[in-house]
């Protein structure tokens, strides 16, 4: 109970960092921590299987991503006065969390149903077959769409392209 | 009354939603705001395990958040191409400015 706490804790310190960090690149590496910490909290929490794919693809291959577009865009600060006033923000986020807290109270009051014993690559992959399926469909449409966004259309008469707008159609 | 894990479980699902939807209200670069809606996803996705450990179906709520995860990464991936492309034909990644071109 004391290393979830700590875990959970360091993964809220973590988000909070990510938000307030000046600095995208720095950002960035907040919210890899905290991808990392939740990671633990939910291999702690009794899902080892959700933790190893949360901090593969969490920390790993998004922060990989993030650092890569941060690379390429520049880092820009961008002025610390919102769109939305801070006050409004205040309420609206208040008002979020008392929502989710009528939502949830009930299910967290209420007794515990019995466990079942399904193991979760039989939920994964025969319970939610048609999901995993349109899964990998979705990482595909992804990875076109991504190539997509990135090339650069190419001038006929110029065929010099710059690095790493390799792939995809023009 | 559920177990205190999963009491505090919930606990942080409510602190990374909050500060989520927060980043989300204030953020005016647009690769902080798809930092602000990954700090959202986790959320969701602590939540799914949560809600099948509650709900005695611990299987359904990891592969449910095995889907989150998925989806989750595709939509910031596609979000941050996006990005690139925006500051590539605008200049810029500040929201305001970016509406401001648009007048």
């Amino acid at each position: 109970m004391v290393i979830q706490t700590l875990v959970l804790s360091a993964t809220l310190l973590c988000a909070l960092e990510a938000i307030h960090a000046q600095r995208l690149l720095i950002s960035a590496l907040w919210l890899a921590g905290c991808s990392a910490m939740l990671a633990l909290a939910i291999a702690l929490l009794g899902a080892p299987e959700v933790g190893v794919v949360e901090l593969s693809v969490g920390a790993g291959l998004v922060t990989i991503i993030f650092v890569f577009a941060i690379n390429v865009a520049g880092e820009e600060l961008v002025g610390v006065t919102s769109i939305v006033p801070r006050p409004v923000a205040w309420v609206l986020m208040g008002v979020f969390v008392l929502l989710l807290l009528w939502l949830t109270v009930p299910s967290l009051l209420s007794a515990a149903l019995p466990r079942e014993a399904l193991p979760f690559w039989r939920a994964l992959w025969d319970e939610r077959r048609l999901d995993t399926v349109l899964q990998v469909v979705l990482i595909f449409s992804g990875v076109l769409g991504s190539l997509g966004l990135l090339s650069e259309r190419r001038e006929p008469g110029n065929p010099a392209r710059a690095p790493g707008s390799e792939g995809g159609s023009p | 009354m559920i177990g205190g894990v999963w009491t505090l479980a919930m606990v942080a699902v409510l602190g990374l939603v909050a500060v989520g939807i927060y980043g989300l209200l204030i953020q005016r670069n647009l690769i902080k705001i798809v930092v602000a809606l990954q700090i959202f996803a986790k959320g969701t996705i602590l939540v799914m395990v949560a809600a099948g450990g509650i709900s005695g179906k611990p299987a359904i709520g990891q592969s449910l958040a095995v889907t989150v995860i998925v989806a989750d990464t595709v939509v910031t991936v596609m979000a941050l191409a996006l990005a690139i492309q925006v500051r590539r034909w605008c200049g810029t990644l500040d929201t305001r400015e970016i509406s401001r071109l648009r007048r």
